[in-house]
């Protein structure tokens, strides 16, 4: 059940948050907090029952563990722990890359890992498993003052606006909030506006921005083996401008419907393509994400690395690798394959990670202030590499796009424009992507649109505390959500879904 | 230590990382509030901090602080 379906808005929305509202108002928080999880478990069976056993085992697991962890807290334990949830991950997500590629390496092919069968990953499983194995090192830091009890601990877990594909949210970011709601003194009905605002604009940004946008990205993605240089810049430009209308719009919608249950949930998008840096852009990009990567993996390698590197090396650019270059790229690379199971993922990270390296290095060197626009311009292609990879189903897929973006044998004029080529002494022919002058403005004014938008958009899953009840706000509210439930006959599944 | 002579040493600390010899720290003073707080540097924050305070941190003992206050507070317990 999508967020952006008629089921969903027109049926389980509704109905989840009555009987929450009820509730709280009718027995107080802890029964409201039930109708929320029972909510959530069939939103999650939803999909595919069966795998409700398998969230529920991981939950009951994790619950009892956090719990044995915050009351004694053991190195041991917390191994055993982690060794679980992750086995977990690895079994359902990565069993078959990781046998293909050892069969690659053994017997140079991947076809006897054939009699496997596809692998169906569990909906959700990358960030329900990231969540409790923060609360888990939290635990065992001695960072969680009281253990959530077992509804708590469900709610955190299952409570359905966040389940899918995040926000990553911490414990601490809600157990407060929890508290308040079970004292009978939590925000109520008080978020209830701004997040209907929020959600409003989440909705608009998937059905009718990056779902609008999207054929474009798979057209030329889908003809990579003759595309041109024109086609490939503007299929690129059209996938970076979708997953970001994407993601930030399910990201809106998960914000703004933790508010219309009294609910803050952390922000996962700080207007990215505004960035002036690779550092600036990854503080803004998958906000929640960066920060597990970041507190959970970078600071710990990268502090004992740096212990290492200043206790026995004086060599400034040797200090600099150890310190910088390594834990920089160890963490990339390994938030690229938690995105999924396939070197593509692996090399979007390691875009980034030396994207990241580079910006750095120059900060390090004091290297003078690039002017804005040179600066953003680098950020923005070394994120449109990235997404490459990203998007791309092969490494040969994303190394055809990629040379037709840079070669200059690549750049071919349409058909439509043959007089044009003739002119200027350029080669022509019919374009698989750009076939017609038609559908060329099209792209164009789609991606003209969007990149406007992706910078100048107002971002009220920030901003929702100064968000005014105004004729204005509710004209553009209203126009939103009418627009995106007019366009509501062919939801299309999020892009994040798919880890 | 008291914990205003802990805030003008960590004033110190946070000079020398940031490279700016103007900035102001406060209680309430977040990560937010200085646009060249990244991952590095607040590496390079626990290793200054390590060394101005003579002590050492685990590298998630700053994730759960909220702001300088709560970071004050914090170094206030490890040297009292």
């Amino acid at each position: 059940m999508l967020f952006s379906s008629a089921e969903f808005l027109f049926w389980f929305l509704p109905l989840s948050l009555l009987s929450f509202h009820f509730a709280r108002a009718q027995w107080g928080g802890q029964a409201a907090m039930g109708t929320a999880v029972a909510a959530s478990l069939f939103f999650y069976g939803w999909w595919n029952p069966p795998y409700l056993v398998l969230i529920l085992i991981s939950v009951g697991i994790n619950f009892l563990w956090t719990k044995s962890l915050v009351r004694r807290p053991g190195l041991a334990k917390l191994l055993v722990a982690l060794a679980f949830n992750l086995g977990l991950l690895g079994y359902f997500k990565y069993r078959n890359f990781f046998l293909e590629n050892v069969d690659f390496l053994v017997n140079g092919n991947a076809d006897a890992i054939g009699s496997l069968g596809p692998i169906f990953i569990p909906l959700g499983i990358s960030f329900y498993t990231f969540q409790q194995i923060a609360l888990l090192i939290d635990a065992y830091d001695e960072a969680v003052e009281a253990p959530p009890s077992l509804l708590e601990y469900s709610q955190f877990i299952l409570f359905f606006p966040q389940l899918i594909a995040g926000p990553i949210v911490l414990y601490r970011e809600l157990a407060q909030q929890f508290s308040n709601l079970e004292e009978n003194h939590g925000a109520g009905l008080s978020l209830f506006g701004p997040g209907v605002a929020v959600f409003a604009l989440g909705l608009f940004k998937k059905i009718c921005l990056a779902d609008g946008i999207a054929p474009f990205a798979n057209t030329a993605f889908g003809a990579h083996e003759t595309i041109t240089l024109l086609e490939a810049w503007a299929g690129t430009s059209a996938y970076a401008l979708q997953l970001y209308f994407d993601f930030s719009g399910y990201s809106d919608m998960a914000v703004g419907l933790g508010l219309m249950f009294g609910f803050r949930l952390p922000l996962n998008f700080d207007t990215p393509y505004r960035a002036r840096n690779m550092i600036d852009f990854w503080k803004r990009w998958h906000m929640t994400m960066t920060r597990f990567f970041m507190m959970y993996l970078y600071n710990p390698l990268a502090l004992s690395l740096s212990r290492y590197g200043l206790a026995r090396f004086r060599h400034g650019g040797v200090i600099f690798i150890i310190t910088v270059a390594v834990p920089t790229l160890a963490t990339f690379l390994l938030s690229g394959l938690w995105h999924g199971a396939g070197w593509t993922f692996v090399a979007f990270g390691a875009v980034n990670g030396i994207g990241l390296i580079a910006n750095h290095a120059w900060k390090g060197l004091k290297g003078p202030k690039m002017p804005f626009v040179l600066a953003w311009s680098l950020t923005i292609l070394t994120v449109l590499v990235s997404f490459v990879y990203f998007r791309a189903d092969s490494l040969t897929a994303a190394h055809n796009m990629l040379s037709a973006m840079f070669s200059p044998s690549a750049f071919i004029l349409p058909n439509w424009l043959e007089g044009v080529a003739h002119q200027l002494g350029l080669e022509w022919r019919t374009l698989s992507m750009l076939s017609t002058g038609t559908y060329a403005v099209k792209c164009f004014f789609w991606v003209v649109a969007l990149a406007i938008l992706s910078v100048r958009m107002p971002n009220w899953a920030k901003t929702y505390d100064d968000l005014k009840p105004t004729w204005s706000l509710a004209f553009v509210v209203a126009f939103m959500g009418f627009w995106a439930i007019g366009w509501l006959d062919q939801p299309q599944t999020f892009l994040y879904f798919q880890f | 230590m008291t914990p205003d002579q802990i805030l003008e040493t960590l004033t110190d600390v946070f000079r020398d990382v940031f490279d700016d010899n103007a900035l102001v720290l406060t209680r309430e003073t977040t990560a937010n509030d200085i646009e060249e707080w990244d991952s590095l540097n607040q590496i390079k924050l626990i290793l200054g901090c390590e060394q101005a305070f003579k002590l050492r941190l685990k590298p998630r003992e700053i994730n759960a602080l909220q702001d300088i206050g709560s970071m004050v507070d914090h170094i206030h317990t490890l040297v009292a």
